[in-house]
């Protein structure tokens, strides 16, 4: 019998008919809820790429939007540039990711605590002050480091450049690439059963081969999704490439898009084609992925005995702590530091000025009638984008992995959909949805739709994540409990609910750090009443007032490293090896 | 009757006399009568372009004198229009009054029809007088209807680095096709939503021609999204040359004492910017009461001052000082030319934009990528 698959045993199927009939009544609703949530933007995208607005206002349909898509210059070579720049750092940044979660979470390394956590706030660090930290330092003419390279002797000329393909995939590897990786791989990490190892071990093989040849393939599950998360992510990645890859000529998709959207009048319907034509890429990772993923067990928490022993590095601990210091210090000190030194700069970057450093930028944001509101608008937004993420995407996870639901593979095909459209374009065709629905569900200009747009926007992170850890749970545990005679909310409740809490806080965190962050999503759906910091970010920077736009976006750094340092702490109590 | 024609005189200027008091007694009412109405709708839903500046400045004004709160998105008008055009088809009436140019209404609210002439709002006589205004009453669009001109001025927009180039060096356009300015100029790009960028380009394909823009483009420019990274790149000493941005852009690089300056103007002449336009106000709106206030005041002496200080955009009123603004680089049409040629040189109005800036920015993308 396996009630937790909803799979009935042939005499029990009677009395349990109406139930499975309920059930299933009640998840094809839920497919079909979450269907319109996310599918209808993407109907308007696709509709949007083939709707031209004539001169007289009214709308014609034809091909014109993707043949001005698909022949404008450079489209190939700036498709070519995405994938190139996508597989270079999600290359690297796996390895490294692998090989960093391995370190803090399985072996004896001191400060592992802090060293996760350091790479927690790398995450939230928005990715604009991270470039323009980089650009301080890296830049060929006026880097410091440069600068400080270029005094030694045997040093002729620059010996980095920011604006360059190395370059790119440098700055994103420290913003956030590397980060997101050891934040989803540690905790499955800390999952893993360290009898597993501790067998290797008994069997002769050395550590770094018990890494590669048990633990890696345990992990497969929680490597992919964050691979190919990291890859989909990376391809609609702009903000990085257009203030490094614009300069130097080296465009990319989601460039192209935006350019499409910026120029004067905006073109929607290329940007709309290229959109689309995203959703072909996506289909064909989210296939890769099951393919892989397809009759594996990946199960690591069961109900038998649970060793968390650590391994000993030995002489390699310190070696070890200096390597993960050093790039939890690349990730974190650089961009925070260069953020904060520039919320009390005159001009940014322009430390040779004379008397640089003022406070003004500070008592001008400070002064602002509107900031108060933003702020509470901010954090209103995050809890809720948090608390309705988690119940959304912990329902569709835990459907597509612990149920037989004929439509679960939809689904899972769904609940990707988010991230095929590039966030400005989702937003649109969110306003859209929202639009279309007005006269029934009037959310259209509340509060409430910028929760659901962030809420939607994430579900492709906050899904996955929660199907890799409920796929590394064994179905034992919740029969174990079915036996026992308890209810499937008690077994949520008594068992499923404290393994996964480690899990869901950080998925509520994740959520609530997007949403606070984001702007593109909700910059359409926004009104003067409901905007975020985030958005107030955007007005100063619009306005050609980056130092104000910084003392905005350190306030939200703060919001978030607070949030992390709260969600850390309940991560902590709720642990599985704890 | 000597005693008769004075007797007609007396009463024709006594029956005037009336008449202007009664007009001056029927537009009072209506002023006070549609400010107690506004007072009561509390609030009003504008777009204007992005300035937190100008933000702060219409907030706190509006809340003094009219005690109306006043919610304000910021937006350029390109997103502002599609999301007004989108919202109306949906049945959501949000804004009240957006900030607009012709150029921008003419892709889809002015063929939906959803704007209203804004002359319907007009109560206080200083505003509604053409001798208010210098040029008369000045509109984008041909209808002259719906896209009143508040504003025209020129701009300083081309610096130079003094540390890479010297202005004698740059006194004509065509000193810009110097093989020395190959990959040392800087343009913000006039193909993204920046109007400054596209006046220069357009009446650059308008005087120059597109053979001088071809060799122009041939240098090489360094082509930016972001009129911030434009005045960067100069200051940094990236380029010698950065044409589109103008003072604003680099107000805090000259506060700093960093090496840029603004060429003096060309001896070819420069476009005349109609800044972003002046109020548009949406057809059936939520706050009729609170918008005619609004527009009213923007649009009085009062409000073009907050305006023009606040945003750097220089009125055509003839009653607001506007001689200040040549500090900030903005040259007033009403100070500095006639209105000859200030016809002659803008291309915001509608016959222009649609036979200059319209082909130019058509040829911009044709030739910039």
């Amino acid at each position: 019998m396996k009630i937790g698959t909803l799979e009935f045993s042939p005499a029990q199927s009677k009395r349990l008919f109406e139930s499975f009939d309920g059930r299933t009544l009640l998840l094809s609703f839920f497919l079909a809820l979450i269907g319109f949530l996310v599918f209808t933007p993407f109907v308007f995208l696709l509709y949007g790429s083939f709707a031209i607005l004539s001169p007289d206002g009214t709308t014609i349909y034809s091909l014109k939007g993707w043949r001005e898509a698909l022949g404008n210059p450079g489209i190939a070579t700036a498709i070519s540039n995405s994938f190139y720049l996508a597989i270079a750092r999600q290359s690297i940044a796996t390895v490294i990711g692998i090989f960093l979660a391995w370190l803090i979470a399985r072996t004896d390394i001191p400060l592992k605590g802090w060293l996760e956590f350091s790479f927690w706030l790398s995450y939230f660090i928005p990715s604009l002050p991270v470039a323009l930290g980089w650009i301080l330092l890296l830049d060929p003419k006026y880097g410091v480091i440069n600068d400080w390279l270029s005094a030694l002797p045997f040093i002729d000329g620059p010996l980095f450049d920011v604006y360059s393909f190395w370059g790119i995939v440098w700055v994103h590897l420290s913003a956030s690439t590397i980060a997101i990786k050891v934040m989803l791989l540690t905790p499955a990490f800390r999952n893993l059963d360290a009898s597993l190892e501790e067998a290797s071990n008994v069997a002769g093989a050395g550590s770094l081969k018990t890494l590669l040849k048990i633990a890696t393939p345990i992990m497969m599950p929680t490597i992919l999704v964050a691979f190919i998360l990291g890859l989909i992510r990376s391809l609609e990645a702009f903000e990085i490439e257009l203030i490094l890859g614009r300069p130097i000529g080296l465009h990319v998709f989601s460039t192209k898009i935006y350019s499409f959207m910026t120029v004067e009048p905006p073109q929607f319907a290329p940007a709309s084609a290229l959109g689309s034509f995203f959703l072909v890429v996506l289909g064909l990772l989210v296939f890769v992925q099951r393919f892989f993923l397809k009759d594996k067990s990946y199960t690591t928490v069961t109900g038998r005995g649970f060793s968390a022993r650590v391994l000993r590095l030995g002489r390699w601990r310190y070696p070890m702590l200096g390597f993960v210091l050093a790039i939890a210090l690349c990730t974190t000190v650089v961009p925070i530091g260069s953020l904060f030194c520039a919320t009390f700069m005159k001009l940014f970057g322009y430390f040779h000025i004379p008397d640089p450093w003022t406070l003004d930028n500070w008592k001008h944001v400070l002064d602002d009638p509107i900031l108060l509101r933003s702020l509470q608008n901010t954090l209103v937004l995050g809890v809720s984008a948090a608390g309705l993420g988690v119940v959304l995407s912990s329902l569709i996870a835990y459907i597509i992995v612990k149920t037989k639901f004929g439509g679960r593979d939809l689904l899972d095909f769904i609940s990707w959909i988010p991230w095929s459209i590039p966030g400005i374009l989702l937003g649109m065709a969110l306003a859209s949805s929202l639009l279309l629905i007005h006269r029934f569900v009037p959310v259209y200009g509340t509060m409430f739709a910028l929760v659901l747009a962030m809420a939607i926007a994430g579900l492709p992170l906050t899904v996955q994540v929660i199907k890799a850890f409920l796929m590394q749970i064994a179905d034992e545990l919740e029969e174990a409990s079915q036996v026992a005679g308890a209810s499937w909310h008690t077994t949520f409740r008594r068992i499923l609910l404290p393994i996964l809490l480690p899990c869901l806080i950080v998925v509520g965190l994740l959520e609530f750090i997007t949403s606070a962050r984001n702007i593109s999503t909700v910059v359409l759906l926004a009104t003067g009443k409901t905007r975020t910091l985030a958005l107030l970010m955007l007005d100063y920077t619009a306005g050609a007032e980056l130092e104000k736009a910084t003392v905005v976006g350190g306030m939200i750094v703060l919001m978030v490293v607070a949030a992390a340092i709260i969600a850390r702490i309940l991560a902590g109590k709720f642990r599985i090896n704890n | 009757m000597r005693n008769a024609l004075l007797k007609a005189t007396a009463l024709f200027v006594l029956a005037a006399l009336a008449v202007a008091d009664s007009a001056q007694a029927q537009w009072q009412a209506e002023w006070e009568r549609v400010q107690a109405a506004a007072r009561k709708e509390g609030k009003l839903v504008i777009s204007i372009p992005p300035s937190a500046d100008l933000r702060k400045a219409l907030e706190e004004s509006v809340r003094k004198r009219f005690g109306i709160e006043l919610e304000i998105v910021l937006a350029n008008s390109a997103t502002t229009t599609k999301r007004v055009g989108d919202e109306f088809k949906a049945g959501v009436r949000y804004f009240d009054v957006i900030t607009s140019t012709w150029d921008s209404l003419s892709y889809n609210l002015l063929p939906m029809g959803v704007i209203e002439p804004l002359e319907q709002s007009w109560i206080l006589p200083e505003v509604k007088d053409p001798d208010s205004w210098w040029g008369g009453h000045i509109w984008t669009d041909s209808a002259k209807k719906f896209a009143y001109s508040p504003y025209a001025y020129m701009l300083d927009n081309i610096w130079y680095n003094s540390g890479h180039a010297k202005p004698e060096e740059l006194r004509t356009y065509d000193d810009l096709l110097n093989p020395k300015w190959k990959g040392k100029i800087a343009f913000w790009d006039p193909r993204s939503a920046g109007g400054a960028a596209l006046g220069i380009w357009g009446y650059l394909w308008l005087t120059k021609g597109e053979s001088y823009l071809k060799k122009l483009a041939q240098q090489n420019l360094l082509l930016v999204e972001d009129r911030r990274l434009v005045a960067d790149s100069l200051a940094r000493g990236k380029v010698a040359v950065a044409i589109g941005a103008t003072y604003y852009s680099y107000a805090a690089f000259v506060k700093a004492g960093l090496p840029v300056k603004p060429l003096p103007p060309s001896k070819e002449g420069t476009f005349v910017s109609q800044g972003n336009g002046g109020p548009v106000v949406i057809k059936n709106h939520p706050h009729p009461n609170a918008a005619k206030v609004y527009v009213n005041w923007l649009l009085s002496k009062e409000g073009q001052q907050v305006y023009s200080k606040a945003f750097g955009q220089a009125t055509r009123r003839v009653d607001v000082d506007t001689t200040w603004m040549s500090e900030i680089g903005v040259r007033p049409a009403k100070d500095n030319i006639t209105i000859d040629d200030f016809y002659k040189w803008q291309n915001a109005i509608e016959d222009k934009d649609v036979t200059v800036r319209r082909p130019a920015l058509e040829f911009a993308r044709k030739i910039l990528n």
